[in-house]
Order: C-alpha cells, then structure tokens, then sequence
C-alpha cells in the first residue's frame, strides 16, 4: 500500500476552470460594483438581530429602558420571621406611575429563593401621617401582629380601619415606614 | 524595484490559483465560486495600502486573504446551527447566470476523481492547521517558503505542521482500518486533538 507521502504527490488535484464567472467577476470588480457579501458577517447580524430584538421590545413596553435604569437594589439584609424562620429583605427603588417619583418595593425571600412577600411602598412624604397614627396605636394596644423582626427593627402587619393592609416598620430611634399592600 | 501592477493585472494572474485553492479547500463549486468574489472585491479594497515592498508577494498576500474568508465561512456556518437567522448572511447564488454546462462540468470532474475524493475527504479530517499546509503543498504545488508566507509563519514550523498532518492521516487510517473502515465511509473518523 503506498504512503500517504506518494499519495498526496501522485494525486494530482483535478484542474477545473469556470470562465464565465472569471468573466463577470472581472466586469464586476472593473464596473466598482460594491459587494456587499464582504461585508457581512456573523456579528453584523447578532447586531441586527438584538436590535429588531429592541425595537420589538420597546414597541410592546415603551418605557422598559427608563423602568431597567431605575430599577436599583437599594437594600439588602437578612431577617428573622416570627417563625424563625430567616428571610432576606430586599429593597428597590422603582419609577413610580406619577412622574418624577419613585416607589420603593420591599421584597422578603426565604433561603429557598422563593419570594414570600412583595410590597410596593410609595414615598413615605405621599401616605397620610394617619396611617402612621393608626398604626402606631394598633401597635401601642398589642392589636398589631409582629411581622418580621431584625435587630432594632419591627415590622408589624396592620389592619386598618379602612380595611386596607399595611406594613408598619418601626427602626431605631424614630425612623419608621409604612408599606402599603397594593 | 518593480512599479505596483494595476489590479486588473493581479486579478488576471491570479484568479485560477485563488479560484483553485478555494474549490480544493471547499471542495465545493458553488462555495468556492462565492468565496472567490469576495477575496477579489476584498482584495480590490485593499489594494491601495499593499506595499510591494513590505508585504507578503501578491500570490501569498491573495492566499492568505482567501483562507482567512474560508475560515470565515467556516465560523458562520458553525454559527448558523444555534442561530437560524445568521441565513440571512447566506453567500449570494453565486452560480446564479453561470453557464451551466460549466457549472456541471466542474462538479462532475470533482466528483469522478476517486483517489482525489478520498484523499480529500480524509484530509477534511484533519485539524486545519494541518490541512491548510498539505492542500497548499501537495494541491497547490507552493514552497513551504510560500506556503510560510501565507500563514505567516516560520519555515519549520510549515514543514513540522505538513509531517505532522500526514503522521495524523496515517494514525487516522490505522484507527479506521481498526473499525473496519475505509475513507470512502460516510461517517469520518477523527482522532481527538491531545496537544494545542
């Protein structure tokens, strides 16, 4: 059997020529016609696909690139339910409806991942100071059902007396919140 | 010093060699029609910067620019598996108002030629690295001086790549023969790359 060495040297590779297209590449190249196969390639189309891609998004959401930009983790930490169990407290800053505020959304995940509680909280300066007063004397008479509790932190579950649920959020020294349950 | 050709002139010199390195490398006519417009239209592009004196001589300059849009090919094709759309890239129908007794022709040369179909179906098994060299060598009849020109690499390092691609297609053979295989089989039997 002969060696890959003579093989390669007595094949001789077959001699094909098309000479019309020899023919009208020349005219082509000659006439300065651009080609725009050249140019393409693999990333120009990832390119024009993620921008379809993005018009098609912000056709269905238009305002999805100013809600991603305010969007931001403001806040995390770790907590313990009243059952014990630990849950981690996250906090957003979000665009709110009215233009120019913001509202922040209070998340409670377990260590499972799973999202056990989401509240959005308008600007603390919007919730009617009574609010705090109602929940502050529920608080006071032993009527508000301890939520969440974290170091000097208390949250509290509030029923007020409109029938709309809150969370009171008591902190060191005078800070407090108030998270509506939308 | 030579004065720079026009590039009418380059063209005429060095299409068939292009074309030819192409349609070896493909092993494809249409494909190798396609890609051989788009080294001329690049190579017409670039044209006004090559140096006569610093550069690659023509030959190896056009090769070069021939290999780089086969790899190209090559890596949109890869692509195109896990993103459909990348069709929208497929090479224009090339062979579109080609003479088609030509075009026929050429296919039927390509596919007559036992020994060529084999010895290029197995040097498809090997890496590129190696394949590239031995098709310039053996189908291409280039110089390991020109072949270095091309890839732009060290003389040696030219004929170690070509010893090494056929050591490659002996231990291929010795693994099919082994399975009970020849070249002619459809499915290729490659051996995995052990060392960069």
């Amino acid at each position: 059997m002969k060696s890959w060495e003579h093989r390669l040297t007595d094949t001789h590779a077959p001699e094909v020529e098309i000479s019309s297209h020899r023919a009208r590449l020349k005219a082509k190249l000659a006439s300065g016609a651009s080609r725009h196969g050249i140019v393409r390639s693999p990333l120009i189309v990832g390119m024009l696909v993620m921008v379809v891609a993005l018009a098609g998004v912000t056709a269905i959401h238009p305002t999805w690139a100013s809600e991603l930009l305010h969007i931001i983790l403001v806040d995390e930490r770790t907590a313990t339910a009243p059952d014990g169990a630990k849950v981690i407290q996250r906090t957003y800053q979000l665009p709110s409806e009215n233009a120019g505020s913001t509202t922040t959304l209070v998340r409670l995940e377990g260590q499972d991942g799973q999202i056990t509680s989401e509240r959005a909280e308008a600007g603390s300066d919007a919730l009617p100071q009574s609010m705090k007063d109602e929940a502050e004397q529920q608080v006071q008479s032993g009527r508000a059902k301890l939520y969440l509790q974290n170091a000097g932190t208390f949250t509290y579950e509030i029923t007020l007396s409109d029938g709309r649920t809150i969370l009171y959020t008591k902190g060191p020294g005078e800070s407090w919140s108030i998270s509506e349950n939308k | 010093m030579p004065d720079k050709p026009p590039f009418e002139q380059v063209y005429e010199t060095h299409y068939s060699q292009v074309w030819r390195f192409l349609l070896h490398a493909t092993a494809d006519v249409e494909t190798a029609l396609e890609l051989t417009s788009r080294v001329f239209f690049r190579a017409l592009r670039a044209w006004p910067r090559y140096q006569l004196s610093t550069a690659a001589p023509v030959e190896a300059w056009l090769i070069r620019i021939a290999l780089n849009e086969w790899r190209r090919e090559l890596r949109r094709r890869k692509l195109s598996r896990f993103v459909p759309l990348i069709h929208l890239s497929k090479a224009e129908d090339e062979s579109k108002d080609l003479d088609a007794h030509e075009l026929n022709a050429a296919v039927e040369v390509l596919e007559k030629d036992e020994e060529y179909r084999l010895l290029r179906r197995a040097l498809a098994s090997l890496p590129q690295k190696y394949e590239t060299p031995i098709l310039l060598h053996y189908f291409e009849y280039m110089s390991f001086e020109q072949i270095a020109d091309v890839l732009g690499r060290p003389v040696g390092t030219v004929k170690s790549l070509v010893h090494r691609g056929i050591a490659r297609l002996r231990q291929n053979q010795g693994l099919r023969e082994s399975l009970g295989l020849s070249f002619s089989e459809a499915e290729p039997v490659t051996v995995k790359e052990v060392s960069p």
